[in-house]
């Protein structure tokens, strides 16, 4: 890869810095920074009980730790230095070890997200592993304290929420194929993008390691007043999320722009590639929302290391409830978006037919988006008066309309199509078979009756998981299948794709069906301890929720082995039409030789339908022409 | 290199607008940070005005424009082609935001001596909306750092100085984001 473009004028030194790997580097510069401002506030705030560690400390010691991080990593070398005026170092663009650095190529920071998605995904998968077991049985056996289970729950979610389902998709996907899915060499802000990444571990080490200085129990959720109650671990719940979405937001502004300013010539607005209207809609929403609840956390965590009461019984409790919730719903649409956009992608390259409906699909994107932020409320049904509760009830059951835009796009494309019923066909038809369970039994929760009985049961958790985990993961899944000959050149196994995409269907609907039935017959969330009666239905639904992780498990270690020792495959195996199929695999530095020029839809399949990418340069030089 | 009206990328035709464009995108962004504290306000203390000094308020305020003008004119001097005076009204700049930030400090203390309870509505968001904008000051006032840095070492052509206008651009977001408070918790 060529080097970064120099800024300014100033030229970069053929020599790279860090003799020693950066990432040690930013280890010892993050326990420089946590001790010089952690000692920094015991000297200016003195606590007579914890001469050397306060709460305030270790907030502040936080955010010296991070600082130290991401200079540490290389944000001093090739971003605060050249910022000011030095030359920019030259970045390494070979080898396994640019993986572990900081990089600027967008396709080494897309794999770089995939790869802490994925690590988190399985850390938080052995963490609800653990939550099953401890609910085969209705008496605390592994947890023996309902706190510890109560924070197993909360570390589970929030790294579920914030690493896994907002990050895979966007950050990972996104990073590494909107730029070439729209015809660009790099994405718009290259430096910005290289260090988002790395925001990544420290948040997943924040919020895992957050029970050391006392458990907390209020969720992914830190709802109020309940967080009052709560040791401060609680703190570095807020910390770890404000470092996740901040990467986040990164990501977003990055992507964005990219999408708005970087589509090569002919990528017009009607042409874009469906996964990039996804990849856009949901980083406008990040844009607004991620600062929204990044406010509200750090007033929440202030709340707890100052003298306020600004969430607490003495103020406005609910206040935080509505701050969260004005996030807490638009981030389900952040994560389920880009998946209903893999379908329309996925779908018309394996029937080979024509997208149907190709607007009424980009409107369905954009149109969830927007009203996205006007349902939130109906998780606060059982706070509310009734005459509040009609317009979010109404808005809620609206939005399943451009919902159902996604699903019409796909069966009219699907009707009398020759599909190919590969593993990515295969995983996108459950994932909406997925979220369809998910969308129906949110109905029940948007209509208030049902909500007010079914609130706070099993029920709800059955309902999320299936859009999460139902729709977004088998949704990456299938994105991964897809993409494999892309980003290594190699494809996987028909039989042990399909096996793992069936197992992994099967085991996820026995687990949450289950909790539907369950929250039915009377399962609380948030207990660790129930009644008897329900332990042989909570002990049979644990035994599913093994073999899914067993299942997704086999999934890794497929992909895995595929993109290392699978047989090497041709390029665009699936004759795909997107222009990330019109360069090598896995693609060059620069990612295309020379510019493509879009002069069709990629969307359209039959006879005589003109190529719609053209190589002008390629094409007057080809012998013949 | 980023050129005025040029391109970084001269296949994608992205220039210096495009940049610029990206980096609103940004401020925007940010811009949710203050909408949050404002409504909060609103939802802690109702209408209230706290015991705050109002003629420190209306100093703080002139003392930011007079910041967010030097800075924003520090192009004007690249585009006479005076890097002196680009230097001198950045580095001016920067002090008028240390005695911004001074003076905020100033303003806490004054109400804790004036025997306040730090619990009180009005106060509590006062503390938390003014602890946010001192950060913004912060990262302002090193990225104004940075931008004169940069300008003393590479130096700055009126089609090269998009390290000094971005600089600028946040610094005068920090200004605005400085007004809005001062409207809403001295005013409304």
């Amino acid at each position: 890869m060529a080097q970064p473009l120099p800024k300014g004028g100033a030229a970069p030194v053929p020599k790279r810095v860090a003799p020693w790997p950066p990432v040690l580097r930013a280890f010892l510069w993050a326990g420089i920074g946590f001790v010089v401002l952690a000692a920094m506030a015991a000297w200016l705030d003195p606590s007579p009980v914890s001469p050397y560690l306060t709460a305030v400390g270790s907030v502040t010691g936080w955010f010296g730790a991070l600082i130290g991080w991401l200079l540490g990593i290389g944000g001093y070398d090739y971003v605060v230095r050249p910022m000011m005026g030095y030359p920019t170092p030259r970045i390494r663009t070979s080898g396994w070890r640019r993986y572990f650095e900081y990089a600027v190529d967008h396709k080494v920071i897309g794999l770089q997200y995939l790869g802490a998605s994925t690590g988190t995904f399985l850390i938080a998968g052995l963490i609800a592993m653990a939550m099953r077991f401890q609910l085969m049985n209705y008496r605390p056996t592994l947890f023996h304290y309902p706190q510890d289970y109560l924070n197993a729950v909360g570390i589970h979610g929030t790294l579920m929420m914030f690493t896994v389902a907002t990050v895979a998709m966007v950050g990972g996907l996104g990073n590494y194929f909107v730029p070439l899915m729209i015809g660009a060499r790099e994405t718009m802000f290259p430096k910005a993008s290289g260090l988002s990444i790395w925001l990544v571990p420290v948040g997943v080490l924040t919020v895992s390691m957050s029970p050391l200085l006392g458990q907390w129990s209020t969720g992914w959720r830190g709802y109020e007043p309940l967080a009052a109650s709560d040791g401060s671990g609680l703190l570095y719940y807020y910390l770890g999320v404000f470092a996740l979405t901040t990467s986040s937001l990164i990501v977003a502004i990055n992507l964005t722009s990219t999408i708005l300013f970087k589509r090569t010539k002919g990528m017009t607005w009607n042409r874009l590639p469906l996964f990039a209207w996804g990849i856009l809609t949901v980083s406008l929403l990040n844009i607004i929302w991620l600062p929204e609840i990044q406010t509200t956390f750090i007033l929440g965590m202030m709340d707890k290391v100052m003298p306020l009461n600004l969430f607490n019984v003495f103020g406005q409790p609910l206040g935080y409830e509505y701050l969260f919730w004005l996030f807490g719903h638009p981030e389900v649409y952040i994560v389920v978006i880009p998946a209903l956009a893999i379908w329309n992608e996925i779908i018309p390259v394996m029937g080979r037919k024509s997208l149907f409906a190709r607007p009424i699909a980009v409107l369905g994107l954009v149109f969830v988006m927007l009203l996205s932020g006007m349902v939130w409320a109906h998780h606060m049904f059982t706070m509310m008066r009734f005459s509040e509760m009609l317009p979010f009830s109404f808005f809620t059951e609206m939005i399943s309309i451009p919902t159902g835009f996604a699903y019409l796009a796909v069966i009219g494309t699907l009707w009398n199509s020759r599909l190919r019923l590969t593993t990515p066909t295969l995983l996108v038809l459950m994932s909406m078979f997925n979220f369809l369970i998910g969308g129906l039994t949110g109905l029940f929760l948007a209509d208030v009756p049902a909500n007010l009985q079914l609130h706070n049961t099993f029920f709800v958790v059955g309902h999320f998981h299936f859009t999460i985990i139902g729709g977004m993961v088998f949704s990456w899944m299938a994105a991964m299948y897809y993409w494999l000959p892309k980003f290594s050149g190699r494809t996987y196994s028909e039989f042990w794709g399909k096996l793992g995409a069936i197992w992994v269907f099967i085991a996820f609907n026995a687990t949450f069906l289950n909790f539907f039935i369950l929250g039915l017959h009377g399962m609380n969330r948030w207990v660790s301890a129930y009644p008897k009666y329900l332990q042989p239905e909570n002990f049979w639904t644990s035994i599913a929720a093994y073999l899914l992780g067993a299942g997704f498990g086999i999934n890794i270690i497929h992909i895995v082995w595929a993109w290392v020792k699978g047989p090497k495959v041709k390029e665009n195996p699936w004759g795909a039409k997107t222009l990330e199929w019109q360069t090598t695999s896995p693609p060059p530095a620069k990612n295309f030789e020379e510019l493509p020029v879009v002069v069709g839809s990629f969307y359209t399949y039959g006879k005589d339908v003109p190529d719609p990418v053209m190589f002008p340069v390629a094409q007057e030089r080809a012998p013949g022409s | 290199m980023v050129v005025k009206g040029g391109s970084l990328n001269e296949e994608n035709g992205v220039g210096i607008k495009h940049y610029r464009a990206g980096f609103i995108l940004f401020l925007i962004s940010q811009a949710v940070v203050f909408m949050v504290l404002i409504a909060v306000r609103f939802l802690i203390a109702g209408g209230k005005v706290g015991p705050y000094s109002q003629p420190l308020g209306v100093v703080i305020t002139v003392v930011m424009l007079l910041s967010a003008w030097l800075a924003k004119s520090s192009r004007n001097a690249v585009q006479a082609g005076n890097s002196e005076a680009v230097q001198k009204r950045l580095a001016s700049a920067i002090w008028l935001g240390v005695l911004a930030f001074a003076l905020v400090l100033i303003m806490w203390t004054m109400v804790r001596n004036d025997g306040y309870s730090v619990t009180m509505p009005s106060l509590e968001v006062f503390w938390v909306a003014t602890g946010f904008w001192l950060v913004y000051v912060l990262l302002g006032l090193f990225v104004l750092f940075a931008a004169r840095s940069r300008g003393r070492l590479v130096g700055y052509t009126p089609d090269n100085d998009w390290d000094l206008e971005a600089s600028s651009h946040f610094w005068t977001f920090v200004t605005v984001g400085w007004i809005a408070l001062w409207i809403a918790f001295f005013f409304l």
